[in-house]
């Protein structure tokens, strides 16, 4: 009798499963698949959302809020900032040269955003970011400045850099020199390999 | 031309005395219509597979909520043909320790087995390829060919996933194969016949689940599982049961030689619902009830060959629904619930159509 | 060899078959590599191999300020990741003596449930796909979609959050937070059912988990197992009970507990713990101060005193402890952690031997292993 109870309860839970299955499989309405590249446009992404850094610019003036001085470079973990600063002769005030982002090893955690005092950096929820190789991921974030277009080939280079080594390429330097002629600083990323 | 389509026989016979007429010998004559069948097999096998894979997918997708490919082609209908496309483009990869040439017969074999079994099927009244009086058990015994092909494939690929893969599988068929067979066996009596379109034309006045008392439906219960057993399908997928031996006996296989595989495992998935549509639910004979003259004529309305694709798609659906909810057996619980189950009911089952037969025990008779 | 199955029989001299589980291989679950020794189906023997992604995180830790760390923490055990922020975060506010401020607390206790829950669903359809059911994955996927939502909508971020930071959570919640949550809890308690009947009522699941992998307390404790993989023996220890940290001593809830400590046992506990954590997500939800800070002031490079510091949470595999020293200096001097999966994943040779290898799948997948917490 036992084997005839303990089947007819395997049937049913069989049988209760399969109806579960049919339900969904009857009601297309049901479905939760989203099409995405397709829905691209009505895509809505909570106003959190963080896929990417970006530098914030002032509606007003044009510039990039950044003062180039250094706190998220030093906030950020695992060393995906590297910043080149000179002072601009006109507000008599640092700017970024080069604000070179390295994605590829950008943990998104934001607390680069967090350490910035000054309103220059966001998270943006942009996230198509895939390239075809690691060195496409590095970018410029201060893009728009004249003198910081899309040379980047000094950069991306410096996993361990020499702090008192100046990486200016003669290149870049005259082109610096037609745009500001004010004297420049490096701020590379703090060394962290082990003592 | 309209009536050829119900009457499938007579376009067949037409067909045969105007070919014998154009070559002027019998022989030749049926030379002409087995290429031509072999052709039109053919076609039929990868257009099958491809639909096949195609409603599995949606099947599968609908199931958990998804929608299957939509992509290539409206509602994704082309996505099988780009994968075929990309698998006869694929390099067909040899393992390099592998028994080279059992290791490309395998598929061959499966493939080659599955394929013969189509030309038994009775598609229409008069169509089928092969008209054989023991068509039935032919059935059976070749489809244990692929069998062999498995564990072939298994043992020559040195690998000893594929190995484990191919023993079980080895196993689960062979066992498997006994209650499909006595349960097909128990319905045979009540029909004394094994020859496909008898089989059917036997079922004029009901179909067999329900005309054999009680034998029918256990038959076709047990027909059911130890044919989805048969066909390595889940809950009984362990020779493939990827999460435990990644593949199992196909782990080694790529391009042609894996979509053979795969062709085959559709094939099977057809053939096993076309034998229990054949068997049990009266193949492409239409819906009747007795008395009830007005519904028959309507149900007749359909062509035959519709009634066939229609009751082995349902039958399809069962097993590809059984896939997307069950979890696997182990291997040891499947030889249980075999031997000490499903054979000794199936023997049961087999005893009691003895009597019923003997009895006379038929319904709507 | 306790754990023998009667009708199983080894031959003494049977030629040693040994095969090569992973490092890439459905089932282990990111890059777990076992040596299984074979008679046949039979597993004799199974030997771990880990550190595929050992990535030195406690090395790491010494060279990272506090704040630096936290996207570490998260990367441990990425599905437990608020649990594991939050170890560190309480290691540091114990440090550095920071208050939490008591809205932060009830936040910090709702991610957490919700990313056991998260977990829990998780391993459910992982579960059911490693004994061959496809769907289960899909519905667990499904559902965990939802906490993942909630977790994009208020953290930014939907796997790593790194969102409890040192002196509550780095913002306060998104403002439908408490509303999104509240749907989610009713729409997922029918979920569970549904679970039930797809998988637990399923008499091929019970087959196949009773009596299977059966690890007995005293075992499990000599291993120092713990969380839901424990408490299936009937050990009745969960951090949060007994040694309460957060806020958790005015939530009440039961500790999920099995006696039989099978992959059944664990099965069914896992399943009562998102019940239970639903139970504990709608209670902070009533009990949470509408207002108010979330975030203590705290500098930005913060000074690990000289000490010792030790916290533990419960995180969905078990208890992560994480024990802190400081030498006076922003850069901590040595950080240890202390995986629930690595612990776990040691009582498994004991708990495979004598099972099929089906069943290897299955105990494995009941440990519910997650690699890079495993390596660090
Ligand atoms: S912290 Fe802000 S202002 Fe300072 S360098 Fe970075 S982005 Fe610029
Ligand atoms: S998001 Fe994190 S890892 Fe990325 S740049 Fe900012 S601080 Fe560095």
């Amino acid at each position: 009798m036992n084997i005839f109870v303990k089947t007819l309860r395997g049937l049913k839970g069989l049988l209760s499963g399969m109806g579960l299955t049919f339900g969904y499989f009857a009601r297309p309405s049901k479905v939760i698949t989203q099409q995405y590249p397709e829905n691209r446009n009505t895509l809505k992404l909570p106003e959190r959302s963080q896929a990417r850094i970006d530098l914030i610019k002032n509606a007003e003036t044009g510039r990039y809020n950044c003062i180039a001085c250094g706190l998220c470079v030093k906030a950020c973990p695992n060393n995906s900032i590297e910043l080149t600063k000179f002072k601009d002769p006109e507000t008599k005030k640092f700017r970024p040269e080069k604000f070179v982002y390295h994605f590829e090893r950008c943990l998104v955690c934001g607390l680069c955003v967090e350490a910035c005092k000054f309103d220059a950096l966001r998270m943006t929820s942009e996230f198509e970011t895939a390239a075809w190789s690691p060195d496409d991921l590095v970018e410029i974030l201060n893009k728009d400045d004249p003198w910081a277009h899309d040379d980047k080939s000094d950069i991306g280079q410096q996993t361990a850099p020499d702090k008192n080594e100046q990486t200016a390429s003669p290149a870049r330097d005259t082109d610096r020199q037609e745009h500001t002629g004010a004297e420049e600083k490096t701020i590379q990323p703090k060394d962290r390999s082990p003592k | 031309m309209e009536s050829y389509i119900y009457r499938t026989d007579k376009l067949i016979l037409d067909l045969t005395e105007w070919l014998t007429e154009a070559t002027g010998s019998a022989f030749a004559a049926e030379v002409v219509k087995m290429s031509i069948a072999a052709a039109v097999l053919s076609a039929f096998v990868g257009l099958l597979a491809m639909i096949l894979i195609y409603i599995e997918r949606k099947v599968a997708g609908h199931m958990q909520q998804r929608v299957g490919p939509m992509r290539v082609g409206p509602h994704g209908i082309l996505q099988t043909v780009a994968d075929s496309i990309k698998l006869v483009a694929k390099e067909g990869l040899t393992p390099k320790n592998a028994d080279a040439f059992i290791f490309n017969l395998a598929p061959l074999l499966v493939f080659a087995s599955s394929f013969a079994c189509l030309s038994f099927i009775p598609f229409s009244p008069g169509m089928t390829i092969v008209s054989f009086n023991v068509g039935l058990l032919f059935i059976l015994g070749i489809a244990s060919v692929g069998v062999l092909g498995i564990l072939a494939g298994g043992w020559a690929s040195n690998n000893k996933w594929s190995v484990l893969g191919a023993m079980r599988s080895g196993a689960q068929i062979i066992s498997y194969e006994l209650s499909a067979t006595l349960a097909l066996l128990a319905i045979v009596p009540f029909f004394g016949t094994l020859d496909f379109q008898e089989i059917v034309l036997s079922q004029q006045k009901g179909w067999w689940i329900w005309r054999a008392p009680g034998v029918g439906l256990l038959g076709f219960l047990i027909y059911t599982i130890a044919s989805t057993a048969e066909c390595n399908r889940t809950p009984f997928d362990i020779a493939e049961g990827e999460s435990e031996l990644t593949g199992g006996f196909h782990t080694e296989y790529s391009a042609m030689k894996f979509a053979m595989f795969f062709l085959a495992e559709f094939i099977n998935i057809f053939i096993v619902s076309a034998i229990s549509a054949t068997v049990f639910f009266g193949g492409w004979m239409p819906f009747h009830i007795e008395g009830l003259d007005t519904l028959n004529r309507v149900f007749d309305l359909l062509p035959p060959i519709v009634w066939f694709f229609g009751k082995v798609a349902c039958l399809v659906f069962v097993v590809m629904w059984f896939r997307w909810t069950f979890p696997r057996l182990r291997v040891d619980q499947l030889m249980h619930f075999e031997w000490k189950y499903l054979m000794p009911l199936s023997l049961i089952n087999l005893a009691l159509a003895a009597i019923a037969v003997s009895a006379g025990l038929y319904f709507f008779n | 060899m306790s754990n023998i199955p009667a009708d199983t029989s080894i031959e003494p001299d049977f030629e040693d078959y040994y095969v090569n589980m992973g490092p890439q291989h459905p089932s282990t679950h990111g890059v777990l590599r076992l040596i299984v020794k074979l008679a046949g189906e039979t597993v004799l023997g199974v030997t771990p191999h880990i550190g595929f992604v050992h990535r030195g995180i406690e090395k790491m830790a010494e060279a990272l300020t506090a704040q630096q760390f936290f996207p570490l923490t998260s990367r441990l055990d990425y599905l437990s990741a608020h649990m594991n922020n939050w170890a560190w975060a309480m290691a540091i506010e114990k440090a550095a003596g920071i208050e939490v401020p008591e809205r932060a607390e009830y936040i910090r206790i709702i991610m957490s449930e919700l990313s056991r829950i998260s977990s829990h669903q998780l391993w459910w359809g992982v579960f059911g796909m490693d004994l061959g059911a496809f769907t289960p994955f899909l519905y667990g996927f499904r559902d965990r979609e939802r906490v993942n939502d909630i977790f994009e909508k208020t953290c930014g971020v939907r796997l790593t959050m790194n969102y409890i930071c040192a002196g509550g959570v780095r913002e306060d919640v998104d403002r439908d937070f408490e509303k999104d949550v509240r749907e989610f809890t009713d729409y997922f308690e029918p979920m569970i059912d549904e679970y039930d009947r797809l998988l637990s009522g399923n008499i091929i699941i019970q087959e196949r988990t009773k009596g299977v992998g059966v690890l007995d307390p005293e075992t499990a404790k000599q291993y120092g197992c713990t969380g839901p993989t424990l408490r299936a023996g009937g050990v009745d220890y969960d951090v949060r009970k007994n040694r309460p940290y957060g806020l958790y001593p005015r939530m009440d809830f039961k500790t999920a507990v099995a006696t039989e400590g099978d992959s059944w046992a664990r099965y069914v506990v896992r399943l009562e713990e998102m019940r239970q954590s639903l139970k504990i997500i709608r209670q902070a939800l009533d009990q949470i101060p509408a207002e108010g800070p979330v975030r203590a002031k705290t500098p930005m490079n913060i000074k690990i005193p000289d000490g010792h510091y030790l916290s533990r949470v419960e995180a969905a595999r078990g208890e992560f402890a994480l024990y802190l020293v400081g030498n006076g200096k922003i850069l901590p001097q040595r950080v240890k952690l202390r995986s629930p999966g690595f612990s776990n994943l040691s009582a498994l040779p004991e708990t495979v031997k004598g099972w099929r290898i089906a069943d290897l799948v299955t105990i494995m997948s009941t440990f519910d292993l997650v690699m890079p917490d495993i390596d660090r």
